[in-house]
């Protein structure tokens, strides 16, 4: 007869010891296996992907440098040919298929002219901008991301009103791509959609907006001031921004409307534009400014550099040399820095004042006259 | 003729050495970052360099001056770059590049210029 585990190891308690070992036992090499076969699952992935991708690129490098799509040279059938490879390839899997999207944008990134064109038209030749819609359609905001990518990439604008439902979504992320998508889909009405945004514009949207807007013609861009009356500061301020980059004058009533803002940051880069715009005729705007600025330091700083720029000796100089006596040093520099660029005038105030308050300004002034620096 | 593509994209390496191959253009190098180009230059005499500029390792800009400064050679470089910036270009010319291409580019105009290049 057998003897029960507890006549062997004695006792209740070591019986237990002894199952709940074996469970933990068994549910780690259980973990282990699975940990295995996944691993085994995602590199046999990898390799079936990269293998792919090798013989995906060797067909899509034959139809970019033939550049066949439009030269009258080249028979369209050798197009075709090329198209019925990759069919062959990658049949109707969704694998094969996302290898050969990740393959075409890889190489569409760097290719520009007939090449690029024929890389867009292998993609809607295969019905690829199928499974890109799809992804929209997917649980993980990933996906869509990448199915938003995907389709900006390749021009598909009938994915417009489908984009701009993730405008305002939760996911930054996913936000930012439909925004830089719909950037760059709406080409004949640049930035459109700046009219419902609610969400804020961030430091990575404005970049790569500003760096879109920079490659377009300049003649298609919008007349920013559009937006100076946004609910969203963050608009208000990116519109104001893009009207200083792209020196749009006809903006200059509008910003200096904006001088009235209740808003700080708002005042600040209006102020700070029209002094970049070089805008004479509202020195007077600016001075008025004074007495709301004066506890600001940001503010008068930039009141300061804006009539260095905009002011002269009948409108602008007294404001500058009063601000020699704010209470911050900075602005000091600033006031100090203006009055220089007013010219003969302003420098000879400055080494006046400078004279009168006992060579409080000396090292200021020694400052902005080293050459180094100028 | 021997030619250096240096380049980490895979995919841009592919086509580049596909047109050139086309374009019987010679024989074809390729190092994926600035260690292994800087190798092979160490090891071979190219006719011409191919570089982009942000590669790992050493930049584009740092191979053109190291072929020119401490190889002392003068094979024609060309650069390639997403980066249009007039300072960018700027920067390659004054370390010795010969021709900047931005990215991105067409094929057949890197092979108008690499046959100038060549031809010179």
């Amino acid at each position: 007869m057998m003897p029960a585990l507890r006549d062997i190891h004695g006792g209740a308690d070591t019986t237990f010891f002894i199952v709940v070992t074996l469970i933990f036992l068994t549910l780690s090499v259980f973990i282990v296996l699975m940990l295995f076969i996944t691993r085994m699952v995602k590199s046999s992935y990898q390799r079936r992907a990269a293998v792919l991708r090798v013989r995906c690129q060797k067909i899509l490098n034959a139809i970019v440098i033939h550049e066949l799509y439009s030269t009258a040279q080249q028979p369209v059938s050798a197009f075709e040919y090329r198209l019925g490879e990759l069919r062959m390839l990658t049949g109707n899997a969704g694998f094969a298929r996302q290898v050969l999207i990740d393959s075409i944008m890889e190489l569409k990134k760097n290719l520009s002219g007939a090449s690029a064109r024929a890389l867009t038209a292998t993609y809607y030749e295969l019905a690829l901008q199928r499974r890109s819609l799809l992804k929209l359609k997917s649980f993980f905001w990933k996906r869509r991301a990448q199915g938003i990518r995907e389709l900006s990439e390749m021009g598909y604008k009938e994915s417009i009103p489908e984009i701009m439902k993730f405008l305002n979504a939760g996911e930054p992320i996913l936000r930012q791509e439909s925004f830089m998508a719909l950037v760059r889909l709406e080409d004949d009405r640049p930035l459109f959609f700046l009219d419902d945004y609610r969400q804020d514009l961030t430091d990575w949207m404005r970049i790569n907006i500003y760096y879109y807007l920079t490659r377009q013609d300049v003649r298609k861009l919008p007349v920013f001031s559009r937006w100076f009356n946004h609910p969203n500061t963050s608009v208000v301020l990116f519109s104001i921004s893009m009207a200083r980059q792209f020196r749009q004058t006809e903006s200059l009533p509008e910003l200096a409307r904006l001088l009235s803002s209740p808003d700080a940051g708002v005042v600040s880069v209006a102020i700070q534009t029209l002094g970049e715009l070089e805008a004479n005729q509202y020195v007077s705007n600016v001075v008025r400014l004074t007495e709301r600025v004066w506890d600001d330091e940001k503010l008068s700083r930039r009141l300061a550099r804006c009539l260095g720029r905009i002011g002269d000796a009948q409108e602008g100089l007294e404001t500058v040399v009063r601000f020699l006596s704010h209470p911050a040093y900075s602005v000091h520099q600033e006031a100090a820095l203006a009055l220089r660029k007013m010219g003969p005038e302003g420098v000879a105030i400055l080494a006046q004042f400078n004279a009168e308050n006992e060579g409080v300004l000396t090292r200021i002034i020694r400052h902005i006259e080293e050459p180094l620096l100028q | 003729m021997k030619i250096l593509i240096c380049e980490d994209d895979e995919a841009l390496i592919s086509m580049i050495r596909f047109k050139l191959a086309r374009e019987n253009m010679g024989e074809l190098f390729k190092a994926t970052d600035g260690r292994e180009a800087k190798v092979l230059l160490q090891e071979n005499d190219f006719d011409l360099i191919i570089t982009d500029i942000h590669m790992p390792y050493h930049s584009g800009l740092e191979l053109t001056a190291y072929v020119r400064n401490e190889l002392k050679k003068a094979t024609p470089i060309i650069v390639l770059s997403a980066e249009g910036l007039e300072d960018t270009v700027l920067q390659a010319f004054a370390v010795g590049a010969n021709d900047f291409i931005t990215k991105p580019f067409s094929p057949a105009e890197l092979a108008v210029r690499v046959k100038r290049i060549l031809n010179r």
